[in-house]
């Protein structure tokens, strides 16, 4: 009798040993995943201002798709952009606004006043390149996995779309003036084949948006 | 051994909760790229069909009391040319009097004329130009100004339609009979940004 007594009591005592002991082991764990879980993405332009090389227009007067195309990737990879992801699961995802004149008064209406490009960028690591078009405005962000392991991080490479990619240009075009701020896939613009650019200054905004992922 | 699970399970409960917290603190990274360029003010002339400003036969009345002199039928003559300024313009228009063979004594007589004068005007777009007349009524010879330019015109805003180039009144000293040979004269049209 006293012997169940006993092995009763240290029963007991176990009981309450076993329920001791996890309590320390989680919280170690908990202090872990927190550690290791969270992803961050970090993004710079080392010259986010461009001026491009050259006239937009030919000799007589029509955008220059080609050139201007070469001198917005020139411009775009002069600017440096560099970044990093710590995570698996991050959104890449790149918009740009058509190229709009500073004074938009009345024009005649033959004239074009806002010039619609595609581009995509490009970011890789040891195993994969990852990209995304323009061509989509600020939908449809594309998935990369973690790159830029030092330093800064790794550089983006602004190229010209590949031709065959439904509704990405290849080339610059002229279109319907759009409101500056406009960032929408290239399906939402207007074109304006054949139409001259009126003279002035133009500008265009190109967004590169990194959201962090698991 | 049961309590170990457990307490194990409420520990990877706890991990993933946390977590999830965290990745609502992650933050979104951008950056801005700002492209600008400068699209220059040009303008352009294309003359389309050169041989529509040629005045065809006979410039002067080979009959008649008015025989030798400048054919007062001759009426107008016009050209069209491609034109476009992606800005507002001016519009100016130069003309050269139409000067025929050289005199080989041009004391000798006051009967023969080598100038002929026309007006030059481009019209089409918003205000229209003209050069005066390159040469006086009475400069038999073109021995004075022969080269002249109009006044140019504003043209508000970029513009892209063709001219209409003009020549009438045509003209030479009156009663003089003009020498034979081929004559030419000349008109530009300038259009300048501004």
């Amino acid at each position: 009798m006293m012997l169940r007594s006993a092995v009763t009591v240290l029963g007991a005592v176990g009981a309450v040993a076993l329920m001791a002991s996890p309590c320390l082991a989680q919280d170690i764990k908990v202090t872990n995943v927190i550690t290791t879980a969270r992803p961050t993405c970090g993004l710079t332009a080392q010259s986010p201002n461009q001026t491009l090389a050259g006239s937009m227009i030919d000799d007589d007067g029509y955008v220059a798709g080609a050139a201007l195309q070469t001198a917005i990737l020139q411009s775009l990879n002069a600017a440096q952009v560099i970044g990093f992801c710590t995570g698996s699961a991050n959104t890449l995802t790149l918009k740009r606004t058509p190229f709009t004149r500073d004074n938009v008064g009345t024009l005649q209406g033959s004239f074009a006043r806002a010039v619609l490009y595609d581009i995509q960028v490009a970011v890789e690591n040891d195993e994969a390149t990852f990209t995304d078009s323009s061509a989509d405005g600020p939908q449809g962000g594309s998935h990369a996995n973690r790159f830029g392991p030092t330093g800064p991080g790794a550089p983006f490479v602004f190229s010209s779309v590949p031709s065959g990619q439904g509704g990405a240009l290849t080339i610059p075009v002229a279109i319907v003036a759009p409101d500056p701020a406009a960032d929408g896939a290239t399906s939402t613009f207007a074109n304006r084949p054949n139409a001259r650019l009126a003279a002035g200054t133009y500008g265009s905004t190109v967004t590169l948006e990194l959201a962090p992922g698991l | 051994m049961p309590m170990i699970r457990t307490a194990l399970m409420l520990a990877l409960g706890a991990s993933a909760a946390a977590g999830s917290v965290l990745a609502q603190e992650s933050v979104t990274r951008d950056v801005d790229i700002r492209l600008t360029t400068v699209t220059p003010p040009l303008c352009k002339v294309t003359l389309v069909d050169r041989a529509a400003v040629a005045i065809t036969g006979s410039m002067v009345d080979e009959t008649g009391p008015t025989i030798g002199q400048l054919r007062r039928d001759i009426g107008e003559l016009g050209v069209s040319v491609n034109a476009w300024c992606n800005t507002s313009s001016l519009m100016a228009v130069q003309a050269d009097a139409m000067i025929g063979p050289a005199l080989i004594d041009q004391s000798s007589t006051t009967r023969f004329a080598r100038a002929v004068n026309f007006r030059a005007r481009s019209l089409g777009w918003t205000a229209d130009a003209a050069a005066p007349f390159a040469i006086t009524a009475a400069d038999r010879l073109g021995g004075g100004q022969v080269e002249v330019t109009g006044t140019p015109v504003a043209i508000d805003g970029p513009r892209d339609d063709s001219l209409r180039v003009r020549f009438d009144q045509f003209s030479a000293a009156n009663g003089a009979v003009l020498v034979s040979g081929d004559y030419a004269g000349s008109v530009t049209i300038t259009l300048s940004p501004r």
